[in-house]
């Protein structure tokens, strides 16, 4: 029997909202309601940053023998259009409260991609067996939007993670 | 059916037993990829030297709440049918959430749609009027990948139509 592996938005470490084929919208406020509140307000002068976003893999279903190889990745393509940016990092499993401030060791999400994806189980290791069934696993993926001066007024263009895995 | 369970596979190994799990292929003289659905096809190996076979899945995740739609909606009060000025085909999904194009508009979700045409799976209540309408994302469709690996080469059969990759024996195949 194939795994059912969902990815979740993450408001602690092991505390998370289904976002599998769902949407996170960054915003200013530390919640994962996709609604139009809080949005981010283009600054006249420099940047300004969303709150972070943190994403993680959860075993819904467990696979037969074990799952591995977890991966997180763009399309290379930043279609948020000028003044837009969005950096990524694996924080591995040691939690931050999401805020405000500027992500320091990040890179640019859309440099990773199906070339060079960004490995997402470098501290919690797998092959992640069926006995991790109903936990998340592998690492945290912090992500972080920021707006600049530069950026024009309007809804974004989508864009869109992909998260693979490799199961057995 | 989940695109997981469009195939299963057999092995049958040296040994005469068939194998329905598992990731080892050392001794396996057949490998069989089943289709467990109409259209699509089997693949069978044999007579080539096989190491481990394993799968691989593809998840999307939208990074934006919603698009605007382009052209105009015509939105009717009790109704459960929109329609569109503009071909939105590309821009909408069956259960797709649709809504006026302003803050604070009530959410509903798409059950059919053609090109100008939008059937919701409630009726829309409200005030009658041809406004822009905006759509939930519509992300690059889940992928599932079966990789086998050979002597000297490996494939990707993908779940969703059974095409075949033939790859170096090291590929990494992210779609």
């Amino acid at each position: 029997m194939a795994a059912t592996m969902q990815i979740h938005e993450m408001s602690a470490l092991t505390t998370g909202t289904d976002k599998t084929s769902g949407t996170v919208r960054f915003k200013d406020a530390d919640n994962a309601v996709v609604d139009a509140a809080n949005p981010l307000v283009i600054p006249s002068v420099g940047s300004i940053q969303s709150y972070t976003k943190k994403v993680r893999a959860y075993m819904e279903a467990p696979p037969t023998t074990s799952v591995s190889n977890l991966r997180w990745y763009s399309d290379g393509t930043n279609g948020f259009g000028t003044g837009v940016s969005v950096s990524a990092k694996n924080i591995g499993v040691t939690w931050a409260a999401n805020a405000t401030t500027k992500q320091v060791g990040g890179a640019d999400l859309f440099s990773y991609t199906s070339a060079a994806p960004l490995d997402g189980d470098t501290t919690d290791t797998g092959p992640f067996a069926p006995a991790d069934d109903d936990t998340y696993i592998g690492d945290l993926i912090e992500m972080q939007m920021f707006v600049y001066s530069t950026a024009s007024q309007g809804a974004l263009t989508p864009e869109t993670l992909t998260f693979s895995y490799d199961e057995v | 059916m989940k695109l997981t369970e469009n195939y299963s596979f057999e092995a049958e190994m040296a040994t005469g037993k068939v194998l329905t799990e598992g990731g080892d292929l050392t001794g396996c003289i057949r490998f069989s990829l089943i289709p467990n659905i109409p259209n699509l096809p089997r693949h069978d190996f044999s007579g080539i030297k096989m190491e481990r076979r394993f799968c691989r899945a593809f998840h999307r995740y939208s990074m934006v709440t919603q698009q605007a739609l382009p052209g105009r909606l015509t939105w009717r009060d009790d109704s459960d049918i929109i329609i569109s000025t503009e071909d939105l085909s590309n821009f909408i999904d069956v259960d797709s959430k649709i809504a006026k194009n302003a803050t604070g508009q009530e959410w509903y979700e798409v059950e059919q749609f053609t090109k100008n045409m939008i059937k919701l799976k409630r009726p829309y209540s409200g005030k009658t009027q041809q406004i822009g309408g905006k759509i939930t994302i519509k992300s690059k469709p889940p992928e599932y990948l079966h990789c086998i690996v050979f002597d000297n080469f490996r494939t990707y059969i993908k779940s969703s139509d059974g095409s075949i990759m033939i790859t170096s024996k090291d590929y990494e195949l992210y779609l």
